[in-house]
């Protein structure tokens, strides 16, 4: 018998529209997956299993009824605890919101809903979703499906975990300065942060409102477009949504290709702090490239060394703002009212048990770069390291049509190794940040194993904002060039968990 | 120690000239709020005029009510000042339970309307000319009702009731510039004028 975890979401629901399967049986498979092998990973923070089976019920029905179903319908998705799911807890991985259950969907949510996508559960991501390797997560970290002693990524650990470990074939994650690219890199897997604006925010808890962008999590190019399709386009309820088509992400992937291609490789993307294993196999895949008929140009982007600075300045600012509403009053955790505190002492007492050390880290910090007479120092100087990179960009896609780099400069450390040493997680997104700060898109694809730790390596491609397509085209080409080479999929080579 | 002399009522009178500026919170009859769709009825049942975005529920995102922004015009254009072709909202950061989101979206550096004037007619029909500095977008923040202490505010209070009906109505805030040249002149009222130009 087939097993149903390791078939691909486009297969799944093919077979569930063809009658050859029901939602619920491939809900189960799932389900049992979850049972038989979180309790390892810890990718879920919570398994909506009544709500997951009734959904597959209900898209069963609807096939049964003869309607047209879409083109995930059925299809099991692990959902990054940062969306609000009415009447199922979101925690974004904090302590302060405990037992929190929201009373509305994000917009996100509601469209997988609508889309008959069947929600597994909430997964697993750092604290308020800063961090690197999911350790930041009060509630325990992940585990990497290819070494379990070693970090998932992050934020979105959870994510690229459950989908890593068969638990589910696809994923929502979001990414403020990496958190959807580098846990696809080092778990193998496929990850997309879409354009600024392409992806509603209405529902996604904020940690830095003008970087943070959802989208899709899954194992193949193609699974990954038709999750960004369901999910992307204008929504009124996000005045920073784009009111314009979404491009043809689908038709992108199923056509990949690379002939003819400008690709452009980027200088400051190298050097100290990259492992060897990553620059050997993304000097292989410029090879690739070639091989394919790309033609590949060596470009220089000087502000981008400044990217990491100035994004540790408007992150924490911003979420020193967002973060404020965490007060005790309305919902989540409230420490120390016995009454005899005032309200701000609770509200102290309360921010002081829920937020993790991370996250006053970067709350302090913000506080302090936007206090009066720092704003213009700190913030404003950040904002125009943001408009350089912006115009490095700009320069680069006149004589480029993507930009490719590795998507972080090292495979998965170990859990523990980092946790101690802000700067150090900080420089595994060094390669990703420039793309939040430009708000342009990108994708991290598998590009091989790193010789020297058998871990997996990513390979990032950069399009400019509002050219989406153009990730999956040569995400798609690549994909099969390695598919082809290898002979199967990456995963495959995964040890058994 | 340095001694501080009070300056009598009468000679602070007879040597300064008084002057002062107004701020003034205009606060509009919009049928929804100011960033979301709930109404604005008054007298309604505590918190039943609540959605996700005015309790500052996370996740949550402002979309801003295009009548808000053309009653904000009329006024600016009633005041005599210039209208911003591009302004923003900004961000104003303070703690207090009955404020959902623990800071006002107001407008700082750039406010939709600035540098205008209102002509008073005074009773004896002198036109006296009060500038304005600006006048800006915000919202208004929930009711607190402190119960208990001496005061009736917060501090001193046994416990405090919230009520976040209010919180999003449309704000106009109008700033004058100082008001002085009054002089000698003995106190007048200006001539009343109808309170409803803003919708």
């Amino acid at each position: 018998m087939t097993d149903l975890t390791r078939l691909t979401a486009a297969e799944t629901a093919a077979r569930i529209a063809a009658g050859e399967l029901t939602a619920v049986e491939v809900a189960e498979a799932h389900l049992a997956r979850i049972e038989a092998v979180d309790e390892k990973v810890h990718a879920f923070l919570h398994v909506d299993r009544e709500g997951a089976l009734a959904q597959a019920r209900a898209v069963d029905a609807r096939r049964e009824a003869g309607e047209e179903l879409g083109p995930l319908a059925g299809v099991p998705l692990a959902l990054k605890d940062i969306f609000t799911t009415e009447g199922v807890p979101t925690t974004v991985g904090s302590k302060i919101l405990e037992g929190w259950i929201p009373p509305y969907d994000a917009t996100v949510t509601r469209r997988l809903k609508d889309a008959g996508v069947v929600i597994l559960g909430k997964t697993n991501m750092d604290e308020f979703a800063m961090g690197s390797s999911t350790e930041n997560s009060a509630y325990g970290p992940t585990g990497n499906p290819w070494d379990l002693t070693r970090i998932p990524g992050g934020s979105g650990g959870g994510s690229s975990a459950a989908i890593a470990s068969y638990q589910a074939p696809l994923a929502i994650g979001t990414d403020t300065g990496g958190s959807i690219r580098q846990p696809a890199a080092v778990t193998g897997t496929v990850g997309v942060k879409p354009t600024y604006g392409g992806v509603s925010r209405y529902g996604m808890v904020a940690f830095s409102s003008s970087l943070d962008q959802g989208g899709p999590c899954a194992r193949t190019v193609l699974d990954a477009a038709l999750l960004h399709e369901v999910i992307a386009g204008h929504d009124p309820l996000d005045s920073t949504s784009i009111d314009a088509p979404v491009p043809d992400v689908v038709e992108a992937a199923r056509n990949g290709t690379v002939a003819g291609l400008r690709v452009g490789v980027i200088s400051e993307f190298r050097g100290e702090g990259y492992q060897a294993g990553v620059m050997q196999r993304f000097d292989e895949t410029v090879e690739l490239l070639r091989e394919l008929g790309a033609e590949v140009v060596e470009l220089s982007c000087p502000s981008f060394t400044k990217a990491l600075a100035a994004y540790y300045l408007i992150a924490p600012s911003e979420c020193s703002s967002n973060l404020a509403r965490f007060d005790a009053m309305r919902y989540g955790l409230r420490t120390g009212d016995d009454g005899t505190r005032s309200a701000e002492e609770v509200t102290s007492l309360t921010r002081e048990a829920g937020f993790g050390d991370e996250v006053k880290r970067r709350i302090m910090l913000g506080t302090y770069a936007l206090s009066s007479g720092y704003y213009d120092a700190y913030y404003g100087s950040a904002q125009k390291v943001r408009t350089l990179i912006t115009q490095d960009f700009a320069r680069a896609f006149e004589q480029v049509d993507v930009v490719i780099s590795p998507t972080t400069p090292t495979t998965a450390f170990p859990i523990g190794e980092r946790a101690d040493d802000p700067m150090a997680m900080y420089l595994a997104d060094l390669c990703t940040i420039p793309s939040n700060l430009a708000g342009n898109a990108a994708m991290s694809l598998p590009c091989g194993l790193a010789p020297e730790d058998g871990l997996p390596v990513g390979l990032q491609i950069i399009a400019p904002a509002m050219a989406d397509d153009r990730l999956y085209r040569v995400g798609a080409a690549v994909e099969a060039a390695f598919l082809a080479r290898w002979g199967h999929p990456i995963l495959e080579e995964a040890p058994a968990l | 120690m340095t001694v501080i002399d009070l300056v009598s009522y009468e000679d602070a009178l007879a040597t300064y000239d008084p002057v002062m500026g107004l701020e003034v919170h205009v606060e509009l009859g919009t049928k929804t709020k100011m960033f979301c769709a709930c109404a604005t009825a008054l007298g309604a049942a505590p918190n039943s005029q609540t959605c996700p975005v005015c309790l500052g529920l996370p996740g949550a995102l402002p979309v801003v009510n295009a009548v808000g922004v053309e009653s904000a015009v009329r006024i600016g254009l009633a005041l005599n000042c210039e209208i911003a072709t591009w302004c923003r909202f900004a961000r104003k950061n303070y703690f207090y339970p009955d404020m959902p989101k623990n800071f006002q979206t107001s407008q700082y550096d750039e406010p939709i309307a600035f540098n205008g004037y209102l002509d008073v007619q005074l009773e004896d029909g002198e036109i006296f000319r009060v500038e304005i500095e600006r006048a800006h977008m915000e919202e208004d923040t929930g009711k607190s009702t402190h119960v208990g202490g001496a005061t009736g505010r917060i501090h001193g209070a046994s416990y405090s009731l919230l009520d976040y009906n209010r919180a999003g109505i449309p704000l106009i805030e109008i700033v004058t510039k100082p008001i002085t040249g009054a002089g000698a002149a003995p106190p007048r009222s200006p001539v009343p004028t109808s309170r409803n130009c803003a919708n």
